[in-house]
């Protein structure tokens, strides 16, 4: 189409004539960015060589099972050698450019519009009929499909939690026991000492770990009265709170023994043993829930009772006062 | 040359990337690290074990969850072994002193979890209880021998906060009924002598004293009132490092983070590293509580005790950072800053050099 004689007009019928450059061969942007680009092609191979044996050498790395960071490495010197002489060919050995296309007007024709118009405002006179029943029928039946399609999702969402949430598996009677399914004896710990327990039983369990996971602390005094109404929650100094984190639920189990303060890990509430657990710095909103505590005939500490409030963060169903029918 | 490369437009944004990234990385990697390694003591018993006499071996642990026997005639399996050369009445009233000596030091526990009465064997000289233990973990006192070196140490060294005879004062706490192992902790750790005593936590530094002076003090300082917990000789030959770690989880994490790098905690306290601590100054931390560390007893058996101080002198201090480097094992911060300034920074650098125009 184009003429290599000089600047021509072309026309061909179908477009508005343009005037087109000619190339040249010793025109500037034909030209590499190089300066030298013998040399740089050199470089460039040697870069490729790099890559070529990085990506070799992860190869070898992953077959003989060589450490992470060789891989790693490996794969890294691989795919940066080959992308850097990828990029650098381009860059510098390509010609740099730029070239610019003249381009037709866009604009159509008379003819063009004039018939463009008329079958815009004749469009009633063309033959193709309008169904209504079936495009009825079909904007029933998609309508139905998009309802239908949605009952995997909702299913998939699971059981509604019920009452889970709200009870844990603490009840009266329930002895405490340790991770290795020890039960706890009165003289098990020193004052000062912090053990996780959880209901007999249910130690290894998902929801033992996950909602039953309880702290036992024993303090100095053996008298001590964490709030009123709670005289006798806590025997022999051994007091025992929710391990949740009534933030987001975090295991609270950096305990400071001097301070008497309970920590969360995750993000730094801080829950006062002796007070009941209130939360004194931190974004925990309310008090760990207490797990009243009994000594049994033979020296086990039991619960009295489950705990009175629900455990762990709040949601927007609960309630943050205890319930009526708590410990006694 | 020099000037081509001073003009060149990508050295500000490199000198940048360098400069701060190799700044910031060395001063996090080495925050988490202690200023200095402290010493690695021999066992105990190879320092003692010419000055107590042979112990005897004892009838089985009893098993757990058993109640602690509390009456006076049935100590769990363990002779009291009077020295030899004695004649019949004073050796029979040297198992009475013994026995009494036992019942006075030890608290209700249950088997094997550091309180001499139920542990597997003790052995007793001269109305004292030398050591007690079992094949996990042997608790010796220092030699009596030690005792007047220990209270010239003390006197010069110690008396200025916790008074002559260690009673306390303003200064510094009462050091009556600690135990030969709280005290051989806190000196070969080298938080004693305090810095500044009234602090919210003594600081570990490196140790004024030797690891044998620290003995000398422990054992003076045991005869005015001995208790437990001694110092501990843990065998962590077959400790089990699944159980450590998932006891070190479980209990030690919290406070002392997953890697054993430590933390701060509240009101200007802090867990410290675990990455220089000695078998023997573990068992001592778990046994004693020092500072706002809680105290584990009974609810940690000798072996499990074993298990956790074998991970962390065996995982916890030789990690295996399959990464290459473990950054301090500080967590995400460190990772996360590694990641943004040398990953996403280098990837900005490349950028810039990809779309730049000539």
């Amino acid at each position: 189409m184009s003429d290599h004689d000089g600047d021509v007009a072309v026309d061909d019928g179908t477009r508005t004539p343009v005037a087109l450059p000619v190339a040249r061969f010793d025109d500037p942007h034909l030209q590499p960015l190089a300066r030298h680009p013998a040399r740089t092609e050199r470089l460039i191979a040697l870069t490729m060589l790099a890559g070529i044996g990085g990506v070799v050498w992860f190869g070898v790395a992953y077959v003989q099972n060589y450490s992470s960071w060789v891989l790693g490495v490996s794969l890294a010197v691989g795919l940066l050698g080959l992308g850097f002489g990828l990029t650098a060919w381009g860059k510098y050995l390509m010609p740099q450019g730029p070239f610019v296309e003249e381009r037709h007007t866009l604009s159509s024709t008379e003819e063009e519009r004039t018939a463009m118009a008329a079958a815009v405002t004749e469009r009633t006179q063309v033959v193709v009929k309008r169904r209504g029943v079936l495009g009825g029928l079909l904007a029933a039946g998609m309508g139905l499909f998009g309802i239908v399609a949605i009952f995997p999702l909702l299913r998939s969402l699971g059981p509604a939690p019920g009452n889970l949430l709200e009870e844990t598996d603490w009840k009266k009677g329930t002895r405490l026991v340790t991770i290795t399914g020890r039960p706890v004896h009165r003289d098990a710990m020193q004052p000062g000492g912090i053990v996780t327990v959880y209901p007999l039983g249910l130690e290894k369990t998902d929801s033992g770990q996950a909602t039953d996971q309880t702290v036992l602390i024993r303090v100095q005094d053996t008298d001590l009265v964490t709030m009123k109404g709670r005289e006798d929650w806590a025997p022999d100094g051994y007091v025992a709170y929710s391990k949740m984190c009534t933030h987001l639920g975090c295991p609270v189990g950096l305990y400071e023994q001097e301070l008497e303060l309970l920590v969360c890990p995750c993000h730094q509430s801080m829950f006062n043993v002796r007070d009941g657990a209130v939360p004194q710095f931190g974004p925990a909103p309310r008090p760990l829930p207490q797990l009243p505590l009994k000594i049994d005939a033979q020296g086990y500490l039991v619960a009295r009772d489950g705990y009175n409030q629900a455990v762990g963060p709040g949601y927007w169903s609960r309630t943050s006062t205890p319930r009526q029918n708590g410990a006694q | 040359m020099l000037r081509r490369l001073l003009k060149n437009r990508y050295l500000l944004p490199t000198a940048i990337l360098v400069v701060v990234g190799l700044g910031g990385f060395v001063g996090l990697t080495t925050a988490g690290a202690q200023t200095h390694p402290s010493t690695a003591t021999t066992a105990v018993p190879t320092l003692y074990t010419s000055a107590t006499t042979t112990t005897a071996t004892a009838a089985p642990s009893a098993s757990t969850g058993k109640p602690p026997s509390t009456t006076a005639g049935a100590s769990h399996g363990g002779a009291l072994v009077t020295p030899p050369g004695t004649t019949r009445t004073t050796a029979r009233t040297h198992a009475t002193a013994c026995r009494k000596e036992l019942e006075r030091i030890s608290y209700t526990s249950p088997p094997n979890s550091g309180s001499p009465k139920t542990s597997s064997h003790h052995s007793c000289v001269n109305g004292r209880i030398r050591t007690y233990g079992n094949t996990n973990i042997l608790y010796a006192s220092p030699p009596t021998s030690f005792e007047q070196a220990g209270e010239q140490l003390f006197q010069q060294v110690c008396a200025s906060c916790h008074e002559s005879d260690a009673q306390g004062g303003p200064l510094a706490p009462s050091l009556k009924g600690v135990g030969s192992g709280t005290v051989d902790f806190w000196v070969t750790t080298g938080r004693m002598p305090a810095a500044t005593p009234l602090s919210v936590q003594a600081q570990t530094k490196p140790p004024k004293l030797s690891d044998r002076q620290a003995a000398e003090i422990a054992a003076w300082v045991t005869s005015l009132t001995p208790a437990p917990p001694f110092i501990p000789a843990v065998n962590t030959k077959s400790a089990n490092l699944a159980v450590g770690a998932s006891l070190f989880a479980l209990n030690c994490a919290a406070c002392h983070t997953i890697t054993g790098a430590g933390d701060e905690l509240a009101f200007g306290t802090n867990a410290p590293s675990l990455h220089t601590a000695t078998a023997t100054q573990v068992a001592e931390a778990i046994r004693s509580g020092p500072g706002n560390m809680p105290r584990f007893t009974g609810n940690l058996t000798d072996r499990q005790v074993a298990d956790v101080v074998a991970y962390v002198t065996e995982k916890i201090q030789h990690p295996t950072n399959s990464g290459g480097f473990g950054l301090g094992g500080i967590g995400p911060v460190t990772e996360g800053f590694v990641g943004l300034l040398f990953g996403v920074g280098g990837l900005m650098l490349v950028c810039f050099w990809i779309g730049d125009r000539s």
